[in-house]
């Protein structure tokens, strides 16, 4: 939609972007959710800051757990006002001006934001909050870790001076990125992958690193104090900030629901929103995606998580350690490269366990799983490599193909 | 165990990923069923650099090749190479160990020279690749990929790694036939072919510990059977994908070229 206020050239960009997505849509070419901004973009590469507006925007990026914790945030501030969000994962500048000119009136925005797109998209919506979940190297783009942290700095020091940096403290790069920031929040949930941030970004020494925190015995930075914090709360977890313990139930598994839980409710109250509403609210968020909702299978419940690279595999293979439950690794053809990323997974942890495995790269799946010292038994369909576990809850860890394959399979039988 | 070595992984976050880190816990995984014990170091910064058996240096993209060449100057690698420790060098980490690379803009830099080669500019291609069987160095057919814009020129005479059934690889002219990858110089092992290239092939990783270990006759007989089904399948999928292969490019490369007249 464009507004009367809107200058001449941005409601130019944005009445071709919308007959582009249309044009898309009618075609069966897609959703339409990025051609339309694609388009606008290139009439007007200001055409962001028109559509964006005067809204308050919180901004999600980070490597993983960009989704989950985008849904999340959009929950959490739901008491505020109206909310509009990039639901569709469309998460680069032009996914983002689509998802901003189909909804002009929300006063909110709770918006994921492709890592390497945070500059362009900061200055486009001059956020009053910018999340940043984690670190570590994809495999999919041919941008080092390095340029991207560059790239964030950059990005931190030009935010505008009512915007907070909400910010993981447990990982060092993250940290270190948003040091220029003008006002750092800081939250702490534990770090599961610690392999891309063994040496300090500013000083190149190796950083000792503790259960719960890290330091650099070069230039002396240490972990920030958390401001908010996850905690466990009998069978579950609460989050901690200013000596006031909010209890928090997420149904996405481990510790990654209270984590998100965490950097919601940190930016709630970033606009103002009272905590426990929010954390209501979040509370109330039973599935993002088809992700993280359980799916029933006689004596057995199946949740699935989605991992694209070692940090996701490794927190995967954290939360079936730490919640005890049994897995299941499915994972099906996804390109040359498909399986190349989880021989660098810690499926060490889980030597002499036993995992079931299913997927049209089983084979691949199985000799990594083999290598780790993992008690591996392979199914030919996910009912029966969930069924190889004793009933109760499974993790179904999934790549990208198997995921969609199983999640409609799972919702076809409900839906 | 026997014997001692260390593994010692340079620079990793100077390029971009390419999946090839696991390249040392095959080392160890391989080392340990050789009773070879076997020990990993990542050197991130020039004083951390540490005397070992192997180096392994990789990535991908040239954008992080300036730096690589730079941090692997200040260190002895040179030296200990020099001294017969094994260096694999995988993608970018071939560019930084070459006489000369290109960067992304087509300017041409000096590298660490410790490779007989030359890197020039080249259209891109990408895929999965199927090397040759070779037995002078032991190895059956071997998977692997490639991805790059590259021309590697080797030069005085030195050896390709590999020969290929399958892939793009160095793309130069070679007389004897058959498409060649890599180079093979002394202890040092080039190659374009990244990704868990040691954990995939675990023929290959005997090959660099018998030249940490200075062993000169073959190992003895050692199956890995759940990588050997994984490497089977996706050796057959990638003839199904590639029809120009015939069943003369599967054969040793003297074998074919006999048949070839």
């Amino acid at each position: 939609m464009s507004d009367a206020r809107d200058p001449l050239r941005a409601r130019l960009a944005l009445a071709t972007g919308r007959s582009a997505g249309r044009l898309s849509q009618a075609l069966g070419k897609g959703s339409g959710s990025m051609i339309g901004g694609r388009l606008a973009l290139r009439v007007d590469p200001q055409v962001l800051r028109a559509v964006a507006g005067e809204r308050r925007s919180i901004l999600v990026t980070g490597t993983n757990g960009k989704s989950t914790v985008t849904a999340l945030v959009a929950a959490a501030i739901t008491p505020g006002g109206a909310v509009v969000s990039n639901t569709t994962g469309a998460n680069m500048t032009d996914g983002i001006v689509t998802a901003l000119s189909a909804d002009r009136t929300s006063g909110l925005a709770a918006l994921e934001v492709d890592e390497v797109y945070l500059e362009p998209v900061a200055r486009g919506t001059r956020p009053k909050a910018v999340v940043v979940l984690n670190s570590s190297r994809e495999y999919t783009r041919g941008v080092s870790l390095k340029s991207t942290l560059e790239h964030w700095r950059r990005t931190a020091a030009a935010l505008p001076d009512d915007c907070v940096a909400i910010v993981n403290v447990d990982d060092p790069l993250v940290s270190w990125a948003f040091e220029t920031a003008p006002h750092r929040i800081g939250v702490s949930g534990g770090l599961y992958w610690r392999g891309d941030a063994l040496i300090c970004p500013a000083c190149g020494s190796v950083q000792d690193f503790t259960d719960d925190s890290w330091s650099c015995p070069g230039c002396r930075r240490s972990r920030p104090e958390p401001d908010w914090k996850v905690v466990p709360d009998g069978d579950g977890w609460a989050v901690e900030h200013a000596g006031q313990r909010t209890r928090i139930e997420v149904t996405v598994p481990g510790r990654t629901g209270p984590v998100g839980g965490a950097f919601a409710l940190a930016a709630a109250d970033a606009l103002g929103v009272d905590v426990t509403e929010a954390a209501e609210r979040v509370s109330a968020v039973a599935d993002v995606d088809g992700r993280y909702a359980p799916y029933r299978l006689g004596d057995h419940a199946a949740r699935l998580l989605m991992l694209k690279n070692p940090a996701g595999w490794a927190e995967a293979i954290d939360v079936a350690v730490s919640t005890d439950r049994p897995l299941v690794v499915a994972v099906d053809p996804f390109g040359p490269k498909d399986t190349a990323t989880m021989w660098e997974a810690p499926f060490q942890r889980l030597a002499g366990e036993r995992v079931a495995v299913t997927g049209g790269r089983t084979a691949d799946a199985v000799a990594i799983l083999d290598a780790a010292g993992v008690d591996v038994v392979e199914a030919p369909d996910i009912e029966s490599a969930v069924r190889a576990h004793a009933p109760g809850e499974v993790m179904v860890a999934c790549n990208y193909p198997a995921f969609r394959r199983i999640s409609k399979q799972f919702r076809g039988g409900t839906h | 165990m026997s014997k001692a070595l260390t593994v010692a992984t340079l620079f990793p976050l100077a390029t971009v990923a390419a999946a090839d880190e696991a390249n040392a816990s095959a080392l160890v995984r391989r080392g340990a069923a050789r009773e070879l014990s076997v020990e990993t170091v990542t050197v991130d910064r020039p004083d951390s650099f540490v005397e070992a058996d192997v180096y392994l240096v990789g990535g991908t993209g040239r954008g992080g090749v300036a730096a690589l060449v730079e941090a692997l100057t200040s260190t002895d690698l040179a030296v200990r190479v020099s001294d017969g420790a094994v260096l694999l060098a995988v993608d970018a980490g071939l560019d930084a160990i070459a006489r000369s690379w290109v960067d992304p803009a087509g300017a041409r830099h000096q590298g660490l020279g410790l490779a007989p080669v030359t890197i020039h500019s080249a259209p891109e291609v990408t895929g999965t690749v199927v090397t040759r069987p070779d037995a002078s160095l032991d190895l059956p057919a071997l998977i692997g990929w490639e991805a790059n814009d590259l021309r590697t020129v080797r030069e005085d005479g030195a050896r390709a790694l590999f020969t290929l059934e399958v892939g793009s690889g160095n793309r130069t002219d070679d007389a004897v036939g058959g498409t060649t990858e890599g180079v093979l110089a002394g202890s040092v092992l080039g190659t374009r072919l990244h990704g868990p290239l040691l954990a995939l092939n675990p023929e290959l990783a005997d090959l660099v510990l018998a030249r940490a270990t200075h062993r000169s006759e073959p190992w003895p007989e050692l199956e890995s059977p759940a990588v050997e089904r994984a490497r089977r399948e996706r050796i057959a999928e990638v003839r199904r994908e590639s029809p120009k292969t015939d069943w003369r490019s599967r054969l040793p490369v003297p074998v074919a070229a006999r048949l070839r007249g």
